[in-house]
């Protein structure tokens, strides 16, 4: 005993271990387990009904069971401020919210009709919540959205969280979380892009319908003003073209379920300004050298090697090589793309298509009926930029890079410098090869 | 008697830890408010000039190599502003602990323990810096050894992830000269570690032949704080103020990296032991000019007033971290023109005139 007095004596530091331990091990012992005092969130939804907020939290009860099954349930809370209802909802669930695992946030439609910046003011300030939360918005309430988020998981196993990665990664292949809103909202042009799901009914079979269609079937369509292609994503959860799609949960009659279409929605300001399907978003995306794995089907061939044949281009690369530059005091964007397609899909009326040699050819013909497709898909999306004065194809930021003074000159020559975009000359010129 | 000298690779890690004091969480954000993505240019600037007062200390410490910082300041300008001096001196390291102390615990309450814990952080942390500054330079600094390596892999970790992250390039020249300057000035507070070097000039054991080792220590600190700067603004560009912990963000801004877990917590492990070191160099700065006017009184006595001083001044002075960044912006930057600038010119004087005579 003698001895550890002295040990203690002569290194001041056990001493002040020993103090610690003393002071602090009781309370440690008694203090609750932090899955009994937290609510795990991983999801947040906001909705705003005369100047109240309503936020419903999509909420992991950790219980203990034998099976893989997560318990899951929506908590909502009323209050004047997020903070405030995020308080109310606390006190509903008599446990701490900890919105650490919070990866999705989903705002309605309606909240976006005035600046949406003041209303998630308190999301960009919490420490706990990521910034790489992905925002969205939805044409329901993003209450009614999350319970439909809640039955997709319960009824095909697929999580929001999922879904939503899903689609930043292959359909969006956009950044859209709320740093990138931010990044947006405080850039020059204040624009930026958030994804959009939208909510249906449902069938009365439930589960997986994954009937996604391009355009309507997928096929050659008339419809189209440059004849004779279409395209899509490669994917059973998003459909393409202007029909919604994808996946569907919700197992009886009259239940929501999660519509994907890949749509996005268009913020100048904080403001949604337009909408875009994902027909309009694969013109953006023509710039985007991330944004591969498109379909594009080409319809109506005629030529030496075919006869009305049909056939399937998967995009399995494209490089991408931005230029600005000035002439004569003009701005010229200019983008050279090129594709590297690959047919996966070929049908004819006389067979023709036998043998796999004809998949590493892509004739003339056939190329430049995609590269007037791929342009005509930029021309469309461009022109809905311009009426909304929105960049989000980084236009300003190239001019930024590479002519900031005679870019600054020339924005300063504009009477309304918002209105740039149309004053700006844009090059495509697009390139495909077999890949 | 006990040997209290650091060799050189001891020092030069010393110079890295200095380097990354105050600079690696907080001040990114700060310097993008004032100065856009020129902070990078800024800090660019700042090292330049802080590279230069190294220069002093060598050579000072060439021309007195046994001789004390007291002893040569005795000798040249007496000892009553000498005493000024070493006053000064403990001044500016009391508030440099201050920074880096109210600067980590903001960030941890923030991260870690939401609730209310400036009890448990005191008790966490005071003891051990008290401990370190008590056992001495050389003790620390062979800890600072031990961790050295293991410190360095969770900053190399955070940046190839923040690496993979980037988003091309910052946008540069986007500040005046006016806010360029302006901001510079407002922030030297966070520079002008290597003042500390002079108060431990006798205790550092070092070669001609071994500046290198330093320099190589310093040129890592450096690089380290450069290419943090420049990932951070290359990820967040425009939103860069918004985020009050560099190191941690640029780890947590991927939508990948997100799925694998909350990879912040290197982050965090690494600010922990980082912000430890920092706080005790800080610490023995205060206590090595506090033995210094108080020749009577021993270490344990700087170490108790430094923790009285410590206290009241953050408890009622400081209160919350952005009172203390206010300070920050406000007068302590012409403390530091005095400590971090005035010193070392008035030490170059002197080892010039020292080379003179002999």
């Amino acid at each position: 005993m003698k001895n550890a007095f002295k040990k203690i004596k002569h290194n001041p530091m056990l001493f002040v271990f020993v103090l610690i331990l003393i002071f602090f091990t009781p309370a440690a012992l008694f203090i609750p387990g932090q899955g009994n005092a937290c609510s795990v969130i991983t999801a947040v939804g906001i909705d705003k009904q005369n100047e109240e907020y309503e936020i419903s939290l999509l909420t992991f009860i950790p219980t203990p069971n034998q099976t893989y099954l997560e318990t899951n349930s929506i908590v909502a809370g009323k209050g004047d401020s997020i903070a405030a209802a995020l308080l109310n909802a606390s006190l509903t669930l008599g446990r701490k919210i900890c919105l650490s695992h919070a990866k999705t946030t989903v705002v309605s439609t309606s909240l976006l009709e005035n600046n949406i910046s003041q209303d998630i003011d308190y999301l960009g300030r919490v420490a706990s919540l990521s910034e790489n939360t992905i925002l969205i918005c939805t044409d329901a309430s993003a209450k009614e959205f999350l319970q439909a988020a809640q039955s997709l998981e319960k009824d095909i196993g697929l999580k929001l969280e999922e879904l939503i990665n899903y689609n930043v990664g292959s359909v969006y292949v956009t950044d859209t979380s709320l740093e990138a809103f931010f990044k947006g909202y405080y850039s020059q042009t204040g624009s930026s892009i958030l994804g959009y799901l939208t909510l249906g009914e449902g069938s009365s079979d439930g589960g997986k319908s994954g009937e996604g269609s391009t355009g309507g079937d997928g096929k050659l369509d008339a419809e189209d003003e440059v004849s004779g292609y279409t395209s899509s994503q490669p994917s059973t959860s998003s459909g393409g073209g202007q029909s919604s799609g994808g996946n569907s949960s919700g197992g009886s009659q009259g239940q929501k379920k999660v519509l994907n279409s890949g749509e996005v929605v268009l913020i100048k300001n904080g403001k949604k300004v337009a909408q875009l399907n994902s027909e309009e978003l694969h013109g953006i995306n023509v710039i985007n050298n991330k944004a591969i794995g498109r379909v594009i089907t080409v319809s109506d061939i005629h030529n030496e090697k075919y006869k009305d044949a049909t056939l399937t281009y998967k995009l399995n690369n494209k490089r991408v090589n931005i230029s600005t530059k000035f002439e004569n005091g003009h701005p010229l964007f200019r983008a050279d793309v090129i594709l590297g397609l690959e047919l996966v899909e070929g049908k004819d009326e006389n067979s023709s298509i036998k043998t796999n040699t004809e998949f590493s050819d892509i004739p003339p013909d056939i190329a430049l009926k995609i590269e007037q497709y791929v342009k005509k898909s930029f021309a469309d999306t461009l022109k809905i930029l311009r009426e909304n004065k929105t960049d989000v194809i980084g236009v300003t930021q190239t001019f930024e890079m590479e002519n900031r003074k005679d870019f600054r000159k020339f924005l300063n020559s504009l009477d309304d410098p918002d209105d740039f975009l149309n004053f700006i000359t844009f090059e495509l010129i697009v390139r495909v090869q077999p890949d | 008697m006990k040997d209290t000298t650091i060799n050189a690779r001891q020092t030069g890690m010393l110079c890295t830890i200095m380097i990354l004091a105050n600079k690696i969480f907080l001040l990114p954000a700060l310097l993008y408010e004032g100065a856009k993505s020129d902070g990078f240019f800024i800090m660019i600037m700042l090292f330049a000039i802080e590279l230069c007062v190294l220069g002093v200390f060598f050579l000072l410490k060439s021309k007195y190599p046994n001789n004390t910082l007291n002893f040569i300041l005795e000798k040249h300008i007496g000892k009553f502003l000498s005493k000024i001096i070493y006053i000064v001196l403990m001044v500016f390291f009391l508030f440099k602990t201050l920074l880096a102390y109210s600067v980590v615990y903001a960030y941890l309450k923030a991260q870690v323990y939401q609730e209310e814990f400036a009890l448990l952080a005191l008790i966490c942390i005071i003891p051990v810096v008290n401990h370190a500054v008590i056992s001495g330079l050389r003790v620390f600094s062979r800890t600072i050894e031990l961790y050295f390596y293991a410190i360095c892999t969770g900053i190399f970790i955070c940046l190839v992830v923040g690496l993979i992250n980037s988003q091309g390039m910052p946008f540069f020249f986007r500040a005046t000269p006016s806010e360029f300057f302006l901001t510079s000035f407002k922030h030297i507070f966070s520079f002008g570690d290597f003042i500390f070097l002079f108060l431990i000039i006798d205790k550092i054991k070092i070669e001609k032949k071994e500046y290198k080792t330093v320099f190589k220590f310093i040129v890592l600190g450096i690089a380290i704080v450069l290419i943090l700067f420049y990932i951070f603004y290359s990820i967040y560009q425009i939103t860069a103020f918004m985020h009050n912990s560099a190191l941690t963000d640029i780890l947590s801004v991927s939508l990948q990296f997100n799925a694998v877990g909350r990879l912040d917590v290197i982050a965090m492990v690494t600010i922990m032991f980082l912000s430890f070191f920092e706080l005790t160099i800080f610490a023995f700065g205060f206590s090595e000019g506090f033995c210094n006017v108080f020749h009577k009184l021993n270490r344990t006595y700087s170490v108790v007033v430094f923790d009285v001083i410590f206290m009241c001044v953050y408890f009622i002075l400081v209160g919350r971290y952005e009172n203390m960044l206010l300070y920050n912006e406000s007068w302590l930057p012409y403390l530091s023109l005095f400590a971090n600038y005035l010193i070392p010119i008035l030490l170059f004087v002197i080892a010039i005139l020292k080379r003179r005579r002999n």
